[in-house]
């Protein structure tokens, strides 16, 4: 596929943040790209630039304090940085949605998941509320929770952590996007919780042919999910490689820091 | 057979729940249900379980911090488990926590010295300049630097902020600490650090350790036995090698397939 466009090219992106205490390069010139269909993990710890990347990606930093000091966003053949706003509206959740970490402060705590759900899908298409709705159950049921049309109209402080991250998943994919991004998903998860998770963007990753972006610290899971893997340290992508191979030959001294301290099970 | 250091007997942590027009009890929540175990001497054992399985309120029942139920705490072969306020004091220098939040879990207003110190003032171990002398030592057995002593939480990372809660928790030379998910909020390359210190801290002052934690890998490095809360029930225990090769629990056998692997 050497010639095929990719769906998503980062080139020279940088990110700043005014802090009490300076300037931080949060993100320092970072390129990378991210195939159709594809699914690449971005690791690296707290602070490493991981998710300001991401949010970047979709022009959610907040400015102030962040800035964008460099760099082009091509997304799907679109110029990202060139938009505005009320633009980037359109295409969040249309050509690339994402997914947090915590979904209970992800979800309006006084919708139904019904009601958010329907929103998302009516600022994109033109369809009734009635068929939204007809839309979102189906999407609820694709995720595989039990009594979809039930579960509508429950708040989402009625569902467990699991099915409140399943329902993030669904609302996410609504609207066919070409790119997920899942910033830390599984992070807030029991362990067998996660594997559920997991299992769930994989198959629908696989079934959309959609391309992935997947942020953990946890390496077990990029392992598990992502063919290629970035690692980030100190707002650089410091190595980038398919999975396997990198973990096998860890090339950059921190990335072999980073393999060294994981503790993993003992056979 | 030699005492253990901590034992459980027939452990019940209940929680009422509460409801109706005059807010009587309506039931309970069995936190902690019926659970024995025992800790030896320089000993660690490993505490695993999904959120709400009760292995926190399991760790603060054995140190009191939590009203019991039914049930029996042996600490060194005496029955702590009705002894008073004033009772409890003398053993409360023998048993200690560390908690994971380590930006919740110290005082913002108060140095790191303050900090370390308070245990000593409140059991007045030696004059001012001891506990002061005590304080340098602590900090550099965790390894921290003297000149640390005079600044506030605020001003470390969460490794350091990690190694002042262990200082504090060592300053009355305990025999036993409870350490909740110590690590948790850690980046793995500083929870090996960590993990390091607690190893050599046990080696040094031959601490015995409730290590409770969700990350099946880290208890499997630290511990030397490993008990499996579910439901509020210690549903397996048993030497850690062999729970890990051979779990026999049905509830032990999903976990440890949960966990994802690295495969290269």
């Amino acid at each position: 596929m050497p010639n095929e466009k990719p769906l998503l090219k980062v080139e020279h992106l940088s990110v700043e943040f005014t802090t009490d205490s300076g300037v931080v390069k949060a993100v320092d010139d970072v390129s990378f790209e991210v195939g159709a269909g594809e699914a690449v993990g971005i690791v690296g710890e707290s602070g490493s630039g991981k998710s300001v990347t991401a949010l970047t990606l979709l022009q959610l930093v907040p400015n102030p304090p962040g800035r964008i000091t460099g760099g082009r966003i091509e997304l799907d053949g679109i110029d990202i940085l060139s938009r505005n706003q009320a633009q980037m509206r359109r295409i969040r959740g249309d050509v690339a949605s994402m997914i947090f970490q915590e979904p209970m402060t992800a979800l309006n705590p006084v919708f139904t998941i019904g009601n958010q759900m329907t929103e998302v899908i009516r600022v994109h298409r033109k369809v009734s509320s009635k068929a939204a709705l007809d839309i979102a159950v189906q999407m609820l049921a694709s995720v595989n929770i039990p009594t979809p049309s039930e579960q509508v109209k429950k708040y989402p402080h009625q569902l467990s952590g699991g099915q409140r991250q399943r329902v993030m998943i669904a609302m996410a994919l609504s609207c066919d996007p070409k790119l997920l991004i899942a910033d830390e998903p599984t992070t807030a998860l029991d362990v067998t919780v996660q594997a559920q998770v997991l299992d769930e963007i994989h198959r629908q990753q696989t079934a959309r042919n959609m391309g992935m972006i997947l942020i953990t610290h946890d390496l077990g899971v990029v392992s598990e999910t992502c063919k290629r893997v970035i690692v980030m340290y100190q707002g650089k992508i410091v190595e980038v490689g398919e999975t396997r191979e990198l973990f096998r030959n860890p090339q950059h001294p921190y990335t072999r820091t980073l393999l060294d301290s994981v503790l993993s099970l003992r056979d | 057979m030699e005492t253990p250091l901590i034992e459980i007997r027939n452990l019940k942590t209940y929680y009422p729940i509460r409801g109706g027009f005059f807010n009587t009890v309506q039931d309970h929540l069995k936190a902690v249900d019926d659970v024995s175990l025992s800790i030896g001497r320089q000993q660690t054992l490993g505490l695993v379980g999904e959120s709400g399985c009760g292995k926190s309120t399991l760790g603060r029942s054995i140190l009191r911090l939590q009203p019991i139920t039914s049930g029996q705490i042996l600490f060194e072969g005496n029955d702590i488990t009705h002894l008073s306020q004033q009772e409890m004091m003398r053993y409360r220098r023998n048993i200690q926590i560390i908690f994971q939040d380590p930006y919740g879990s110290l005082n913002p207003r108060m140095t790191v010295r303050q900090i370390v110190r308070e245990p000593l003032d409140t059991h007045r171990i030696g004059d001012r300049s001891d506990r002061d002398q005590e304080v340098y030592r602590l900090l550099e057995v965790c390894g921290l630097q003297r000149s640390m002593a005079d600044r506030y939480p605020h001003e470390f990372s969460g490794g350091q902020r990690q190694r002042v809660g262990i200082a504090r928790a060592l300053a009355l030379k305990p025999k036993f600490i409870v350490a909740d998910e110590a690590v948790s909020a850690l980046d793995v390359t500083v929870q090996n650090q960590i993990l390091k210190l607690i190893a050599d801290l046990q080696q040094e002052y031959g601490i015995s350790f409730l290590f409770i934690s969700h990350d099946l890998a880290v208890v499997q490095h630290v511990s030397h036995r490993v008990g499996v809360m579910y439901f509020g029930k210690l549903v397996e225990q048993g030497p850690t090698a062999e729970l890990y090769r051979n779990p026999q629990h049905p509830y032990t056998q999903k976990l440890l397939r949960a966990v994802p692997r690295i495969r290269v």
